[in-house]
């Protein structure tokens, strides 16, 4: 009896959540949206909905699902997708993780904050491409797990001398908006980090670049100036991705409703699932199956907006500029 | 004089659209469907429910060739029949 009450409360908790939908501002956004939430019933509480940064459109929903038709989940996807078919960036977060304000970002390094695969490109330097390709993909087909898949990649690059790293590492391609997002991230004062499977040459590198508080990533060993095909690090599945960010969660002493985590693999699906916020930047199938919310356009500043750090001093200015001139 | 009629003339103006009714759920893709239809674009928006009654604001820009009037009635229209009092404010250009 006691337990079938408790079930009772926690799903009436449960049915509040917050959707925040951003894109480029266009006519048919906000019909979009509810439109969705109207098939199926959903109840909007409150709208808040606006032009902000002269081009993007911004709304935020709190809505109750109690009367919805269909399963949160199910609905959950149901209204990713059709953000994702009209271009538009999506968070949708249960009210129980949106209240509490967020303190931790933390990202994937390559295909999120960097466009390269950084193995893949330092196979091809070592004329291995192909080899490390084909461990790749036998990796995620579940073949090898992680750990093997990465020394066995790794073994590959033995004799590899230094100086293509450097090379490599200033071949790299920053993503769009990067280093605007994180220079924000920093004056809002969050915390920023950076969880990868890739190496400790170039997370540091880019770490440094950001201004990160947190690197976790592998280790390439190195002796006389050339790799020895050895990895050191712990960065190699998605349960060690999840525990990097619980362990900055406990060192700050906050809980991980209050942290954010982008990433686009299989690998960062753990973090992206049981964070607060978690969110995938152009993601592989299962990710946009499972995370809370969507970026699939080239900006990554969206992101400011979808965990609701909207510029609202800005907002205001320039309505008050308006209003002068209408005046 | 007749040179800045014509400047007028190829201004946007912007309408306010206030609905107060009954809650329940769909109102908002209803009325923001309307919007869609004509293709105008909602600039600025806020929506509440307290106690039970929906209460939106809305503003909304018009095309400087497009007519008010056609989305006005068809508005007024949708509301009569969702039990909504809806209102329509010229918030100038």
């Amino acid at each position: 009896m006691n337990l079938d009450l408790r079930c009772h409360f926690t799903m009436l908790e449960d049915n509040k959540m917050v959707i925040t939908v951003v894109g480029t501002d266009r006519p048919g956004i906000v019909a979009n949206v509810t439109g969705v939430l109207a098939r199926f019933h959903v109840n909007i509480l409150k709208t808040r909905a606006s032009t902000i940064f002269s081009d993007l459109f911004v709304i935020i929903l709190a809505v109750d699902t109690s009367t919805s038709l269909i399963r949160r989940d199910v609905l959950m996807n149901i209204l990713k997708k059709s953000c994702e078919d009209v271009g538009l960036a999506v968070a949708i977060e249960s009210f129980q993780s949106y209240k509490y304000d967020k303190k931790v970002i933390v990202f994937d390094l390559d295909g999120t904050l960097i466009e390269q695969e950084v193995i893949d490109e330092l196979a091809k330097a070592a004329g291995v491409g192909e080899e490390v390709k084909k461990i790749t993909k036998m990796a995620m087909e579940g073949k090898i797990n992680y750990l093997e898949a990465l020394k066995a990649r790794v073994r590959l690059l033995k004799g590899l001398p230094v100086s293509v790293l450097e090379k490599i590492k200033s071949s790299i391609i920053i993503n769009p908006g990067v280093k605007e997002l994180t220079l924000k991230l920093k004056e809002l004062g969050f915390k920023i980090g950076i969880i990868t499977g890739s190496f400790d040459f170039i997370s540091n590198y880019i770490g440094k670049l950001i201004g990160a508080d947190y690197v976790f990533c592998n280790k390439l060993i190195i002796e006389d100036g050339y790799l020895t095909g050895e990895v050191e690090g712990e960065i190699t599945s998605p349960e060690a991705k999840l525990n990097a960010i619980k362990k900055i969660a406990k060192e700050l002493g906050i809980g991980l409703e209050s942290c954010v985590a982008i990433g686009d693999g299989a690998n960062d699906l753990f973090m992206i699932e049981n964070v607060g916020l978690g969110i995938g930047y152009k993601p592989k199938l299962i990710v946009k199956e499972r995370a809370h919310g969507l970026i699939n356009t080239d900006d990554i500043r969206i992101l400011l907006a979808l965990m609701g750090c909207i510029d609202l001093k800005k907002d205001i200015v320039k309505r008050l500029e308006k209003y002068d001139k209408n005046v | 004089m007749q040179k800045e009629e014509v400047k007028k003339d190829t201004q946007d103006r912007y309408i306010l659209i206030t609905a107060v009714g009954p809650n329940r759920p769909g109102l908002m893709a209803e009325i923001s469907s309307i919007i869609a239809e004509f293709g105008y674009n909602i600039e600025d928006l806020d929506q509440v429910v307290m106690k039970n009654i929906f209460i939106l604001s809305m503003l909304v820009k018009i095309p400087f060739n497009a007519s008010i009037d056609r989305l006005k009635e068809k508005m007024s229209y949708l509301c009569n029949e969702l039990g909504l009092e809806v209102s329509f404010y010229y918030a100038g250009r």
